[in-house]
């Protein structure tokens, strides 16, 4: 299909403009993808000003490292939700060591909640009719995995279910996640 | 622990795509996909997957984020902005640049000026954190940081008039020595096709070699000088990613047969078998002689890929290399020992 070859090269080319010191490149990508971003940075951490440190930090470490991206192992599109997730994670966990518990708000409770502009494009209300689609129980371990920023762990204890249950569980529901994606020709 | 070997097989990769593993986890999973294909694909995958989950909660930021981004991006590592030689036409006709024979493969002409831009940006951060007292200090082989950066700015003025590139500007040592590196930069990624011309290595010798052999060993000797600086000042190392450490372990194996000879150590129809770990993982087949195509392997060295580079720069010394040795240990004391011959000042 058109747009799942032309996504491969449009990222290669990108990443040569950024190893090559072209800001309007980095541009260019933010106003593509700072909105996803931005957007998972904010949901994981419940945070604003957090939100606004991950997605410079996310864009600026593009900036510096852009070799870091290897197009043949992924999208960019992936590779920026990584490092937002990662940082955005790595967030919520210093702050749960400082014993203040991230806030509870209804913007953290699922996607479809928050009162900012969320961005309902097709691809938005794919992921969300594909996640919705899950059975409640997957569901759950995945939100509170991804979207809350907690280990297999803790959300076996939120759940109250065994270690190897929460991991099997995230497991299945990102393999049927997938398929689902894949079925609306949304991943390919 | 059979997961700690596939966990793409065990359910632990999801949790890992996801970053739901404890820290401990999540090293040892990171290692294992550093050296095996199959799960690092997969991971790739998952992370996808994961990535459209982040598409479902995306929300427009702030209007003003998009500035203050890209101006710390910009404070950072300064950019070229439209109207310079660097537009996207310039940047994809450098990716288009194949040219067989690379370093020993075929290297897209725009990764080894990415790789060397990388290092410039590198090195260019860490000058701007340096006070007056650091550009003083002392390095190894060099009397101070500002004498090694001077030492660093003449071998790229040296390749900038190989490659028929303008010379810098004259001014304090970090202005000079960034004026000089980024017109190589610019002018590499400008035009791929210069790297097809004759350049010559730095060091005592000034060996022959071609414009993207000369290029790698400027990004590894500006990686290695950054680290030197590095070290005097006490702060950690900063190795380049691992497709870095491969450029100049192709760089090292293609003069090691011709180091071998200049040590008297050279040895016709042998060969020996690079099996190189970590970050920059691989395997290289090393004829021990010039002129000759590797044979079957008569040794087997197997080390870290970031050490063998350490030891191509001569900040390792062979006899405190880390490594094993499989098959003829001689072979490889000789292999070793010519690695070493091959760094610059």
């Amino acid at each position: 299909m058109d747009a799942s070859e032309a996504a491969p090269a449009r990222d290669a080319d990108l990443r040569a403009r950024l190893a090559a010191g072209d800001d309007d490149a980095l541009g260019e990508i933010y106003d593509m993808y700072a909105p996803l971003v931005h957007g998972l940075a904010r949901r994981v951490t419940g945070d604003a000003e957090a939100a606004r440190d991950v997605t410079q930090e996310v864009f600026v470490g593009l900036w510096e490292r852009p070799l870091a991206f290897d197009p043949e192992r992924g999208s960019l599109r992936g590779w920026l939700a990584t490092l937002a997730h990662r940082r955005a994670v790595d967030w919520v966990r210093r702050e749960a060591r400082r014993r203040r518990p991230p806030p509870e708000d209804a913007d953290r409770t699922g996607p479809g909640g928050a009162d900012e502009a969320v961005l309902a494009g097709e691809l938005a209300s794919g992921v969300k009719r594909s996640l919705n689609a899950l059975s409640p129980p997957l569901r759950d371990a995945l939100e509170l995995a991804y979207y809350r920023g907690l280990t297999y762990r803790e959300v076996a204890v939120a759940l109250g279910i065994p270690e190897g249950t929460a991991k099997s569980r995230i497991r299945s529901a990102l393999a049927q996640l997938g398929r689902r994606l894949e079925s609306e020709g949304l991943f390919p | 622990m059979s997961e700690d070997r596939h966990p793409a097989a065990s359910g632990a990769l999801a949790a890992w795509a996801l970053d739901a593993c404890p820290s401990d986890e999540a090293t040892v999973i990171g290692e294992h996909l550093s050296a095996c294909g199959p799960c690092s694909r997969e991971a790739g995958r998952l992370r996808d997957t994961a990535g459209l989950l982040a598409a479902a909660v995306a929300v427009r930021p702030p209007p003003r984020l998009r500035e203050s981004v890209l101006a710390a991006a910009r404070r950072s590592r300064p950019g070229t902005s439209a109207g310079s030689a660097l537009d996207a036409g310039a940047a994809a006709t450098a990716t288009a640049g194949m040219v067989a024979g690379a370093v020993a493969g075929a290297v897209p002409a725009e990764d080894l000026a990415g790789a060397y831009a990388e290092q410039v940006a590198g090195m260019d951060r860490l000058l701007g954190t340096l006070t007056a007292a650091h550009w003083r200090t002392p390095v190894p082989r060099y009397a101070s940081v500002l004498d090694l950066v001077a030492h660093l700015t003449g071998n790229d003025a040296a390749f900038a008039a190989d490659l028929g590139l303008p010379a810098g500007r004259a001014g304090g040592a970090r202005e000079a020595w960034y004026a000089q590196a980024g017109a190589v930069v610019r002018g590499v990624s400008a035009d791929a096709r210069l790297l097809d011309r004759r350049a010559s290595l730095a060091g005592a010798e000034r060996v022959p070699a071609s414009g993207r052999v000369a290029l790698v060993q400027r990004a590894f000797e500006t990686w290695t000088h950054a680290d030197d600086i590095r070290a005097a000042l006490g702060r950690p190392a900063e190795p380049p990613p691992g497709e870095h450490l491969r450029f100049v372990v192709e760089l090292g194996t293609g003069l090691l047969p011709r180091a071998l000879r200049a040590l008297g150590r050279h040895h016709p129809g042998r060969t020996a078998r690079l099996l190189l770990t970590g970050p920059g993982a691989g395997e290289w087949l090393v004829p021990l002689a010039p002129g000759e195509g590797p044979g079957l392997p008569d040794v087997t060295v197997i080390a870290s890929a970031e050490d063998f580079c350490r030891l191509l720069a001569d900040r390792i010394a062979p006899a405190r290399f880390p490594h094993r040795t499989e098959g003829d240990r001689a072979l490889a004391d000789d292999l070793l020992r010519a690695a070493a011959t091959l760094g610059c000042d």
